[in-house]
């Protein structure tokens, strides 16, 4: 019987995490991913090891100072109800750009990617149904989204420490590409060989801090795929919005429909008799329980203008409404041909009159191109009960204003967002 | 500070508070025939049936 | 369940599937079963150590066939490796459960009809990613293409690679999560055809305890 060592223990086996010296400073290195991890990253003196064979080898050796990173690796956090472990993390910069990328390890889950650029953080995943992604019409189309393109980028490895799945380099560069649908980002990294597309999701940095218990930097500019509030503010209210506008309409439709606007004439005015004294015409007879009426005044005034003061007396309560209403009219001839200016009518409004019988009290003044009174007869009716307007535009007004400054700061919101891109949607581009 | 999905709710509660007031004042001002800025009007509750001036 | 003894080392070992071959776990001969007994026809490594939370003995299910892991290879290839378990289906049917960055893809055997569509292992050496290719009825998009050989094994397999054999591998991606790989290996063409899985929608039981984690979400 041959010595051999016993089989490895079946049942409750478990793994541990490994702890392995870097044979390049001799410090100790915990692997977090084992077996799903090609490279580790030593923190100590940033050497690159190869780890995808038992036989730990060197890639490149370096003696750096450690950078701090916001989120240590070990860190461990949950996001979206999963838990995950920092177990790499790297800094890629493009154009003086400089973003940090974490990988995330859970065992039953597999990899995520937490994302941090200028203070904003995302949670990205790898696209696995990538035939799942194609053109749209206002660029690519995934899962019901309509994605926009936003950036085009060769980000390189500035730094790199921990854990990896693939060997990354400092000084890796990548042509990347970007697509937004906010909150969401379909990132595609073009390789030599294939292309990696991963999805990431916009997160509130408060999420991030609740689940490492960090406290993130503030947030600069507006991010690619950065939700705006005001958005989201429009899509819960617009239900509300629309609804109000609705009942407006049908409330205003019903005021129309029972509104009696009945003409009453009140009689033909002299205004040469009236200068100085009133005259009474009357009684007319209001019969909606309270209404809104117009006083009109018509006269075929030429170059003369007119000035009248009304009271509307209830004869049973003896109730006194008074109101002005003025208008003017002239007309002549130029070298440009013949002009007229003004009106030959003018109304009042009359609002909230109460039922009943009306005595109409007129008195006046006026002046034609002789400057006395004017001499032709003043025509006045009473239109009872018309449809006021006023209040349902006073109303839609009031429903629109919240919607309406919301609408402004959206503007505001994206065009910050698009200054930020080479593929403004707004920008009419001339060639 | 609030959350955000409180804040969001306290901001559709005031919007929606704001809707019903504008509409309860479209209702009752139509209703009374009502309306601001007619006008310039005065009232004033002289019980004598004929109205002198000077 | 066939007991044997390891014609190396003398060892006591079982067969519980019908899969050809099997690894003895003390002396680690690759023996293939012959109607006189297991024959041992090399050596191969150990399995390296891994956080993988799945081991021999774990059950799952997919498309709500229930199925069991009765051996793993490790597959190697230049930048990296990954397990791939030896899945037995209720019905005695075999698949292969790929654990790879994090990832599991599920693929069945397909028979050599599928192939049809499928270029020489010379032009498929030079294969280049966007490619499509026919199988079994369905186009797929070349993914990448490597050279993959076998670090170690353990287990029961259904088919193993030769000792010291490397294979021109090739994945390809299909509609939606659907996955294919076409391995051209020196007895010949293989094609397995799949998807992706999430760890979730396999329901697996008797899991290896991974120190510090909770089976959560």
């Amino acid at each position: 019987m041959a010595n051999v060592s016993p089989p490895p223990s079946s049942g409750a086996a478990v793994a541990k995490a490994k702890a392995i010296t870097c044979p390049a400073c001799g410090a100790s290195i915990t692997l977090r991913a084992l077996g799903a991890s090609v490279m580790v990253v030593c923190a100590s003196c940033r050497s690159q090891i190869d780890i995808s064979r038992p036989e730990i080898q060197i890639i490149k050796r370096f003696n750096a100072a450690a950078e701090s990173f916001e989120l240590p690796l070990g860190a461990r956090g949950p996001l979206r109800g999963q838990t995950f472990e920092v177990i790499g993390a790297m800094v890629r910069s493009d154009q003086g750009y400089r973003w940090t990328e974490y990988l995330l390890f859970n065992p039953f889950i597999g990899f995520r990617w937490l994302v941090e650029d200028q203070g904003h953080w995302s949670l990205g995943e790898t696209v696995k149904d990538v035939s799942a992604i194609t053109p749209g019409p206002v660029g690519l189309r995934y899962r019901d989204r309509e994605y926009r393109k936003f950036a085009v980028a060769n980000p390189v490895v500035e730094t790199v420490v921990g854990e990896f799945y693939w060997r990354v380099k400092v000084g890796n560069q990548a042509e990347t590409r970007d697509w937004v649908a906010p909150p969401w980002m379909l990132s595609q990294e073009k390789t030599r060989t294939e292309s990696i597309w991963t999805l990431l999701q916009y997160l509130d940095p408060a999420e991030v801090e609740a689940a490492f218990k960090i406290t993130a930097s503030e947030r600069d500019d507006v991010a690619p795929h950065q939700p705006c509030p005001a958005t989201q503010t429009l899509g819960s209210i617009k239900p509300f919005l629309l609804a109000a506008l609705g009942l407006a309409l049908v409330l205003q439709l019903a005021t129309v429909f029972m509104a009696h606007s009945r003409t009453i004439s009140i009689g033909s005015y002299e205004p040469a008799s009236g200068h100085g004294h009133e005259v009474v015409f009357g009684p007319v007879h209001l019969d909606a329980q309270h209404s809104l009426n117009e006083v009109t005044a018509a006269a075929p005034l030429n170059n003369g203008w007119v000035e009248l003061n009304y009271a509307l007396v209830n004869k049973a309560t003896g109730e006194s409404y008074e109101f002005g209403n003025e208008f003017e009219f002239y007309s002549g001839a130029d070298s440009d041909g013949t002009w007229t200016e003004g009106s030959t009518s003018g109304s009042a409004l009359v609002p909230a009159l109460p039922a009943g019988d009306y005595d109409v009290v007129v008195d006046s003044s006026s002046g034609d191109s002789n400057g006395g009174a004017i001499q032709q007869p003043i025509r006045l009716t009473l239109t009872h009960d018309i449809v006021p307007w006023r209040n349902f535009w006073i109303a839609c007004g009031a429903i629109l204003l919240y919607p309406l400054v919301l609408t402004y700061r959206r503007l505001v919101f994206e065009r910050r967002r698009w200054s930020g891109s080479a593929f403004d949607p707004h920008i009419i581009r001339t060639h | 500070m609030l959350s955000s999905a409180a804040g969001m709710k306290l901001k559709m509660s005031l919007y929606l508070a704001s809707c019903a007031t504008a509409l309860l004042y479209l209702g009752l001002a139509n209703a009374h025939g009502y309306v601001p800025f007619a006008s310039p009007t005065s009232r004033s509750s002289d019980h004598t049936a004929n109205h002198f001036h000077k | 369940m066939t007991a044997f003894r390891c014609p190396t080392c003398g060892a006591e070992g079982r067969f519980g599937s019908g899969a050809p071959y099997a690894v003895c776990r003390y002396c680690k001969s690759l023996l293939v079963k012959n109607d006189a007994g297991p024959e041992s026809i090399g050596k191969v490594a150990d399995v390296p150590d891994d956080f993988s939370p799945l081991q021999i003995g774990v059950t799952g299910k997919f498309d709500r066939r229930h199925y069991s892991l009765v051996g793993r290879l490790r597959k190697v290839w230049e930048e990296g490796s990954w397990n791939e378990w030896c899945v037995l289906f209720d019905d005695q049917s075999f698949g292969w459960l790929a654990e790879a960055q994090g990832d599991l893809v599920m693929t069945c055997k397909q028979p050599a009809e599928v192939l049809q569509g499928v270029p020489g292992a010379q032009a498929a050496a030079h294969a280049e990613p966007g490619t499509i290719w026919r199988i079994d009825g369905g186009d797929f998009a070349v993914s990448d293409v490597k050279q993959v050989s076998c670090q170690g094994a353990e287990g029961e397999l259904s088919e193993v690679f030769a000792i010291g054999e490397a294979a021109l591998s090739i994945d390809l991606r299909g509609n939606g999560l659907e996955f294919a790989t076409v391995e051209f290996r020196s007895g010949g063409v293989h094609a397995y055809v799949g998807r992706f899985v999430e760890f979730a929608e396999c329901q697996f039981t008797n899991l290896r305890h991974i120190d510090g984690w909770d089976v959560k979400g």
